[in-house]
């Protein structure tokens, strides 16, 4: 099957896995967001660390290789793209996606 | 002994290069609030503060006794990154300037070995009996079920509260050393230290009297296929997950006054929660900050990076209140610098390679 790539960014943790995107702008949104899926924001920081520990995978609008997502990420053992510059813009709730996070490549499933 | 012009050679490279790719690695929003938009009001106090009575001292006490006042190499190196651009402001002169950076810079090399990013001569494992030490302390264990997820877990929360606690200043209150290739029950394996040393600054953050976590250091053993890359200060990125390619793990903690090893799964479950719940409190407060007392913040810690110092002579390292007065009436300049060329940016630290100052003496 091929992969449509949607977007590219920095890979910022290593891993692979497949999901459902879920935009989240701001920490009052952390309720919608539920165990497995693809955190996609502009950027984090410490109050996200909740919601970062249940996500599949995080993907980021800003962002280098030891930015905030991408330290953690790291550490959690989650796969991340960092730095896409339009994530929050091109992903859309639900779609259902696949993240490469050596190569911060995001593609559609 | 160690070759003190390469070494300061070395650390000049290293500084260049740190402030040509820190954008690179951490492009984005920092947290916060960027240091930059207190350029303007922090950057000459801040660095007449510091420089005068880093003067003294140099002459009462002369830089080795100086740097150990400092005990970790990185609250320097975070120091000569803040203090250069405001000696410029308040008119040092360049000779002088470069004599200072080369100063910092010996005292950097006094309290660190070999990676000036992660390797520092208080904690060294620089050699096999160190790591041999490490090995026989009975820390260490080969983790099954769930401990390579809950060391993952303990990292994420340290860094992450480290990051709530002290903001932007995070990188001079831990160190991440390594990696030290050696061998485990015949294996090869690389060493990666993590250290948090100052968990609970109570004069600094309140919330965290009677916090009873005080310090936390980690040993992990990983594959040797998985490759780290220091490339600012105690901060690493690495290539592949690292909880699938951890062959051993262990640690200790100064927890409720004891040190305690890190090999109950109940303990470290414990210690994630602690963090988590802080961490949690913490942060969103500093998120309902304006952003005047985000500014006020972030002038108390620059300043908390020199208490030690200020306490030789006794006095206090709370900021000025002129300047925090000024921040209350002024505000801040909400905006980041030009961003520069490649070329730009190292001219900035181009002081560091005056030719006056006796580098290669």
């Amino acid at each position: 099957m091929t992969k449509k790539l949607l977007l590219k960014g920095v890979g910022a943790s290593p891993g692979k896995t497949i999901g459902l995107v879920k935009i989240i702008i701001s920490p009052n949104q952390f309720i919608n967001f539920k165990k497995g899926m693809i955190l996609v924001t502009k950027m984090t920081d410490p109050e996200w660390l909740p919601v970062m520990a249940q996500a599949a995978a995080v993907i980021t609008d800003e962002g280098g290789l030891l930015s905030h997502p991408a330290i953690i990420c790291r550490e959690f053992g989650i796969p991340a793209v960092v730095g896409t510059k339009k994530a929050t813009k091109i992903l859309r709730n639900k779609q259902k996606i696949l993240v490469e996070g050596k190569k911060g490549h995001i593609y559609e499933r | 002994m160690k070759d003190e012009k390469y070494s300061l050679r070395r650390m000049r490279r290293a500084i260049a290069r740190s402030c040509i790719e820190t954008d690179k690695f951490t492009q984005g929003t920092i947290w916060p609030i960027h240091p930059s938009y207190l350029a303007r009001i922090l950057s000459a106090p801040f660095a007449k503060d510091f420089n005068d009575d880093f003067q003294n001292l140099k002459k009462d006490i002369g830089l080795k006794a100086l740097a150990k006042v400092f005990v970790h190499p990185s609250a320097l190196w975070l120091i000569i990154m803040r203090t250069m651009p405001g000696l410029k402001i308040i008119g040092l002169k360049k000779e002088k300037r470069a004599i200072f950076a080369k100063d910092i810079l010996r005292m950097i090399d006094f309290l660190m070995a070999g990676n000036i990013y992660c390797e520092d001569k208080k904690n060294i494992v620089w050699d096999n009996s160190q790591i041999d030490k490490i090995f026989n302390s009975n820390l260490l264990f080969s983790p099954k079920d769930n401990f390579p997820m809950l060391f993952g877990r303990l990292h994420a929360d340290l860094m992450n509260f480290s990051q709530s606690v002290f903001w932007v200043t995070n990188c001079a209150h831990r160190e991440i050393h390594g990696p030290y290739p050696c061998r485990w029950n015949n294996q090869a394996v690389n060493l990666v230290i993590r250290e948090y040393f100052l968990l609970n600054p109570e004069d600094l953050v309140k919330d965290l009297r009677n916090f009873p976590l005080e310090s936390l250091t980690t040993y992990s053993l990983y594959k040797p296929k998985v490759k780290f890359e220091f490339a600012v200060l105690n901060d690493y990125a690495n290539d592949l997950p690292l909880s699938e390619n951890l062959v051993a793990v262990g640690g200790q903690a100064k927890y409720l006054g004891e040190l305690k090893k890190l090999k109950d799964e109940k303990l470290l479950t414990k210690l994630c929660q602690l963090l988590e719940k802080r961490n949690k409190e913490i942060s969103e407060r500093v998120n309902k900050l304006s952003e005047k007392e985000k500014a006020i913040g972030l002038i108390f810690r620059s300043y908390y990076l020199i208490k030690n110092m200020r306490k030789q002579f006794d006095k206090s390292w709370i900021p000025p209140k002129d300047l925090i007065e000024k921040v209350k009436k002024e505000g801040i300049q909400k905006a980041l610098p030009p961003k520069g060329t490649t070329k730009q940016k190292a001219q900035r630290f181009l002081d560091l390679y005056d030719p006056r100052v006796g580098w290669e003496k």
